[in-house]
């Protein structure tokens, strides 16, 4: 077999692009100097338009061009729309009311199950938005024509919330806008422990920072240049040290031999470090992937056990482990997480209501009922 | 030529006989001889297309990682050797192969619905009435279909639910249904 694309990537602290993409009119923005100053032997390129630059191929077919676009650093200026609904939102699966901030697309990380490997297959770079101020005053509109509403917005679904921070420094702006909207929670979800730049700032009770984990048997083996499980564990102990409200996303729960004990020991381990009666929020989330992905996966990471569990089509075309054996695996983690985390708010990500039933006992809420819970 | 060499240009004969797609073909051409030999003797059985040895192979593979089975040794157990063999049409044992080795490559699931189906025929609910789950388990929504053609079939068929309700058989179904350890 072929061995697996996705080795040997640096810490993310040291992450670095080969090279920095600036599209022209960006050169003088704040996001640019930074990156241009963190990355002083990295060789910059000027570009006309990004939006023709996104189309021009990077690498043939057959040379991973995915892994080749993560290489490549672009900071744009972005024309359309920053805010959308989280893709989870999917008919017949409960949802929680979130909403996306898309300031950064692709991630420098190369987790074997990742799905943007597919949604952002053909993308050659990247990219970073220049203008954070025309999408926070994007968010500004929608927020402010709603002051009844709370909005739960977070900048981690199709990129890592903090990997890039210290070359961008995105995180000044957002939380400051953040903390002086009284109707806004923004969550910074990461695999990282870049956590310097947010530790400098004075925390805020509307800033969340979370991280997805799994065991260290997957984070070791499956999420290529990511921190280490203990590592995300110190920068969150820090964060919270801070003053700033933590959540952690079991997600994805990855069914394998032995997975049980290692969730209990991943629990244990937040618990002894974290002080979990102030976390803000917990989910789970199975493992799923369209058939697309599961091929992805197999082409690109030859040597990944994710797909080895006993996964089947589900009613939304994506594979899961068959529903039973989630439920077993989502009652036992919710029943330690219940016990180390008694009042904290524990939700399933991308399940229907049944399955939520089954975890949780009682009738499935509605997406603005559980939207409320989380805030 | 070598054994080896003559495998090789069997199976590659095969693949271009049948169209195998590229994908399946590539997976099975880097396998070690004892399973390429295996697969092709299964699939010459069979008359396997592209599809049923990409669904096929996958599983194999999988199995292999998972439980360093390989899949001379999950294709040569002795119950498919035993399929194989016997009097039976082709898509028969086509279909018996493929649910032993999804049972092997789906253990938890397989056996699960091998109770689902022990716990259903005890409920001893007569020709006219069907328990059906969803495919793949995928809901905890179980169908009951009642068919008859006569007043005394249907009186039957609901006397035989009510028993198997009021003896709790349908709460073994569900209780079952509800998770895999």
């Amino acid at each position: 077999m072929p061995a697996p694309i996705a080795t040997g990537a640096p810490p993310p602290s040291r992450w670095r692009p080969e090279v920095l993409l600036l599209e022209r009119g960006c050169e003088d923005t704040a996001v640019a100097r930074r990156a241009r100053a963190a990355l002083p032997d990295v060789p910059v390129e000027l570009i006309d338009d990004a939006r023709t630059e996104h189309r021009r191929p990077v690498a043939p077919a057959d040379a991973d061009p995915f892994g080749a676009g993560k290489r490549r650093l672009l900071l744009y200026r972005e024309r359309g729309r920053f805010l959308a609904a989280c893709q989870a939102g999917t008919p017949g699966l409960v949802c929680c009311n979130y909403l996306t901030l898309n300031l950064v697309s692709n991630c420098p990380y190369d987790c074997s199950y990742c799905f943007l490997q597919e949604y952002l297959a053909n993308n050659p770079t990247l990219k970073a938005v220049a203008n954070v101020d025309t999408a926070l005053a994007e968010v500004a509109a929608v927020c402010d024509a709603h002051p009844e509403r709370t909005f739960r917005i977070g900048t981690g679904e199709i990129a890592d919330s903090l990997a890039l921070e210290p070359l961008l420094g995105h995180v000044r702006d957002l939380a400051a806008f953040a903390t002086a909207r009284r109707n806004v929670v923004l969550e910074l979800k990461t695999k990282s422990d870049c956590v310097d730049e947010l530790l400098a700032l004075e925390p805020s009770e509307r800033v969340v920072v979370s991280w997805s984990l799994t065991p260290p048997a997957i984070a070791d083996r499956e999420e290529a240049g990511t921190a280490s499980f203990a590592a995300r564990l110190a920068a969150a102990a820090r964060c919270q040290a801070a003053g700033y409200r933590v959540g952690f996303h079991f997600d994805p729960l990855v069914d394998y031999e032995g997975c049980e004990e290692d969730y209990r020991d991943a629990v244990a381990a937040i618990a002894s470090s974290i002080d979990l009666s102030r976390v803000a929020w917990l989910s789970l989330g199975s493992l799923r992937a369209t058939p697309r992905l599961r091929a992805i996966v197999r082409e690109r990471h030859p040597g990944s056990r994710v797909l080895l569990g006993e996964q089947v089509p589900s009613r939304d075309g994506k594979w899961r482990v068959f529903q039973p054996r989630r439920v077993a695996l989502y009652r036992r983690l919710a029943g330690w997480l219940r016990d180390a985390a008694p009042g904290a708010a524990l939700y399933l990500c991308m399940e229907p209501p049944e399955v939520w039933e089954r975890v949780f006992g009682g009738v499935a809420p509605e997406a603005r009922e559980l939207g409320r819970i989380l805030q | 030529m070598s054994r080896d060499r003559a495998l090789d240009t069997a199976v590659r004969a095969y693949i271009a006989d049948r169209h195998i797609g590229a994908v399946v073909a590539a997976r099975w051409l880097r396998w070690s001889p004892a399973d390429a030999a295996a697969l092709l003797d299964i699939a010459e059985a069979l008359a396997l297309g592209s599809n049923q040895l990409g669904e096929l192979t996958e599983w194999l593979e999988d199995i292999a990682a998972r439980d360093a089975l390989g899949p001379a040794a999950v294709l040569g157990a002795a119950e498919i050797r035993g399929i194989l063999a016997a009097p039976l049409g082709r898509s028969d044992k086509l279909k018996r192969v493929k649910a032993r080795v999804r049972a092997v490559r789906y253990p938890r699931l397989a056996a699960l619905e091998r109770n689902l189906d022990a716990d259903v025929r005890a409920l001893d609910l007569g020709p006219g009435v069907t328990v059906r789950f969803p495919p793949g388990l995928d809901g905890d929504e179980v169908t009951v279909e009642v068919r008859v053609r006569r007043a005394a079939q249907l009186r039957d068929a609901v006397e035989r639910l009510a028993r198997a309700l009021d003896a709790g058989g349908f709460d073994r179904v569900f209780s079952r249904l509800d998770e895999a350890t």
